[in-house]
C-alpha cells in the first residue's frame, strides 16, 4: 500500500542556537548571584545557587534578592558587585 | 529522529494521530500536511521554499518559506491567504514586537494579525458580527497558521517555554479585519504609516477582547459614550493602569457613526481618552504589580504621595489603536477594548500584504 508523506512544520535550529558559549571556568573565582524576590522561584535559586558552590567551588560568592521580579537592580547594587568575576542574573517570574 | 523532517503514514487515520504524538498541534486537530497540499501551495506562491523569512523565537527555529507554508496548510489555508501569515510573521519580528517575551511570558497575552484595506474583500474575511468569533475559513486560518508558526517554528509550547498564568481562546486562533465599509474614518494601516489604499496586516499582542456596551444607539452624546469606553481602558488590574503601552479599542459600526456625526475623528477619540480613561492614585497605590522604581511604572510622572492625582492609563493619545469592526448590533452600541502588554512588548506593528497574481 503507498503511504503518505506528511511535511514536518517543526523548523530547522539555527546556526546560531547551536553555538552556545561553553560555561566558563569558575573554580577560584568570586561569583554573584542577583535574584529577583519572586516567591515562584526563590526555592530554585536556592537549589541553583548550592549548585553551582558544590560544583564549581569557587572562592567567594554574593546573593542579592531583589524585591520585585519587575524592578531592575539599583546602581548602588550594580556597583557592590562590581568586583565578581561572573555575576548570574535570575530574571524569570 | 529528525524532528523537522517528513514522516510517512499508512492513512489519514495514523496521519493525525501521529501528529498528536509528534506535538505538532497544541490540541486543535489539524489539516495532515501532505506533500501533495503542500506542493501546489508553494507552487502557487511561486518563491524558494528555501527562502529565509526570520527566525522565530524563543527556539529561534528558522521560518523557511517552505515550513511556513506546511504550518499554514495545517491550518486549512487556501494558498491564496498565505501572503498574509507571511507579512504577519515579518511584522512580529520586528524588535520593539519582543515575540521572544511574549511567547514565554506569564502574562495572558497573544499576538492578533488585523487584516485591513482591499484584501479584507478579496480574500473574504469577515469584518462584520462575531468578527472575534468563528464564521470565516480566512480569519479562523490565518489565526491558526499564525499560531501553528508559533508553536511549531518558535517552539513557544505551553507549559514548557509558555508560561502563561492563563492564556486566553485567542492562543488557538486571532485574526480579525478592519470593517472600513462601515467606518467613517480612514483605515488602521494608514495610522499606522501605510497608503490608505493599500492593503496591511497590524500585529499587536493583547488580552482578549473586553465587550463594551456604551448605549450608542439612544440619545447619548458622544462625550457620555467616551465616558463609559474610557472606564472600561483603565481598569485598575490592567496593564496600561500598571505599565502603560497600548491599548486597541475596536469601535462597532454604531458607536462609529455616532461619534463620527458628533464630529469626532479617530485623533480626537485618542485625546479625549487619554483625558478620561484614569484612576486616582488612592486606587493606583495599592496594586504592587509593579514596583514604583520600575521604569514602566506611573510613579515615574505623578506624585505618588498625592492621592487625588489622576493616573492616566494611556500614557499618551497615540497608545491608543482605534479601528472599526463587528456588526451593528443592537441599541446597545457595542464595542471592545483589548489591553497590551505594557511598553514590555506586542506594540503594533504593519506589513503590507502583497498579493499573489493570479
Amino acid at each position: 500500500m503507498p503511504q503518505i508523506e506528511l511535511y514536518s512544520p517543526v523548523g530547522e535550529e539555527s546556526p546560531r542556537a547551536t553555538g552556545i558559549a561553553p560555561f566558563p571556568e569558575l573554580g577560584g573565582s568570586k561569583i554573584a548571584f542577583l535574584f529577583n524576590g519572586h516567591v515562584s522561584v526563590l526555592p530554585f535559586w536556592k537549589n541553583l545557587e548550592e549548585e553551582i558552590k558544590t560544583r564549581f567551588e569557587p572562592s567567594d560568592t554574593v546573593t542579592v534578592i531583589k524585591p520585585n521580579t519587575f524592578s531592575p537592580a539599583s546602581l548602588s547594587t550594580i556597583e557592590d558587585l562590581s568586583d565578581v568575576d561572573l555575576a548570574l542574573v535570575g530574571v524569570c517570574a | 529522529m529528525d524532528p523537522t523532517k517528513s514522516i510517512h503514514v499508512d492513512n489519514l487515520e495514523e496521519a493525525h494521530e501521529e501528529m498528536y504524538r509528534l506535538g505538532w498541534t497544541d490540541g486543535l486537530p489539524a489539516i495532515p500536511p501532505t506533500a501533495k497540499l503542500v506542493n501546489a501551495a508553494l507552487d502557487f506562491l511561486g518563491r524558494d521554499p528555501q527562502e529565509v523569512i526570520g527566525e522565530v523565537p524563543p527556539k529561534n527555529r528558522i521560518a523557511t518559506v517552505e515550513k511556513v507554508v506546511v504550518n499554514c496548510v495545517m491550518a486549512g489555508c487556501l494558498p491564496e491567504y498565505i501572503p498574509v501569515v507571511i507579512a504577519s510573521i515579518e511584522a512580529m519580528l520586528h524588535n520593539e514586537f519582543n515575540l521572544n517575551g511574549i511567547q514565554a511570558t506569564t502574562n495572558c497575552i497573544s499576538p492578533l494579525a488585523i487584516v485591513s484595506g482591499p484584501v479584507v474583500e478579496q480574500l473574504g474575511f469577515n469584518a462584520g458580527d462575531n468578527v472575534f468569533g468563528g464564521g470565516s475559513r480566512a480569519n479562523a486560518a490565518v489565526g491558526r497558521a499564525i499560531r501553528l508558526v508559533l508553536w511549531n517554528i518558535g517552539g513557544g509550547y505551553a507549559g514548557e517555554i509558555d508560561r502563561a498564568t492563563f492564556g486566553h481562546p485567542g492562543k488557538y486562533t486571532f485574526c480579525i479585519a478592519e470593517n472600513s465599509q462601515d467606518s467613517p474614518w480612514g483605515p488602521l494601516h494608514e495610522d499606522m504609516g501605510l497608503p490608505a489604499d493599500s492593503s496591511g496586516v497590524t500585529v499587536f499582542a493583547c488580552e482578549s477582547p473586553h465587550h463594551i456596551a456604551t448605549g450608542s444607539g439612544y440619545i447619548l452624546t458622544a462625550t457620555d459614550i467616551l465616558s463609559v469606553i474610557a472606564d472600561s481602558i483603565a481598569t485598575a488590574g490592567s496593564a496600561a493602569m500598571n505599565g502603560g503601552g497600548q491599548v486597541l479599542l475596536v469601535i462597532g459600526p454604531m458607536t462609529a457613526e455616532k461619534l463620527a456625526n458628533d464630529g469626532y475623528d479617530k485623533q480626537q477619540i485618542r485625546e479625549e481618552l487619554h483625558q478620561l480613561a484614569r484612576k486616582p492614585v488612592r486606587l493606583m497605590k495599592s496594586n504592587k504589580f509593579l514596583n514604583p522604581e520600575h521604569p514602566f511604572h506611573w510613579a515615574n510622572f505623578i506624585d505618588q504621595n498625592d492621592d487625588d492625582a489622576m493616573i492616566p492609563a494611556l500614557r499618551t493619545p497615540e497608545d491608543l489603536l482605534v479601528m472599526v469592526a463587528g456588526g451593528w448590533g443592537s441599541g446597545s452600541g457595542f464595542n471592545a477594548v483589548c489591553h497590551g502588554w505594557m511598553q514590555a512588548g506586542g506594540l503594533a506593528q504593519v506589513r503590507p500584504i502583497d498579493l499573489v497574481k493570479a
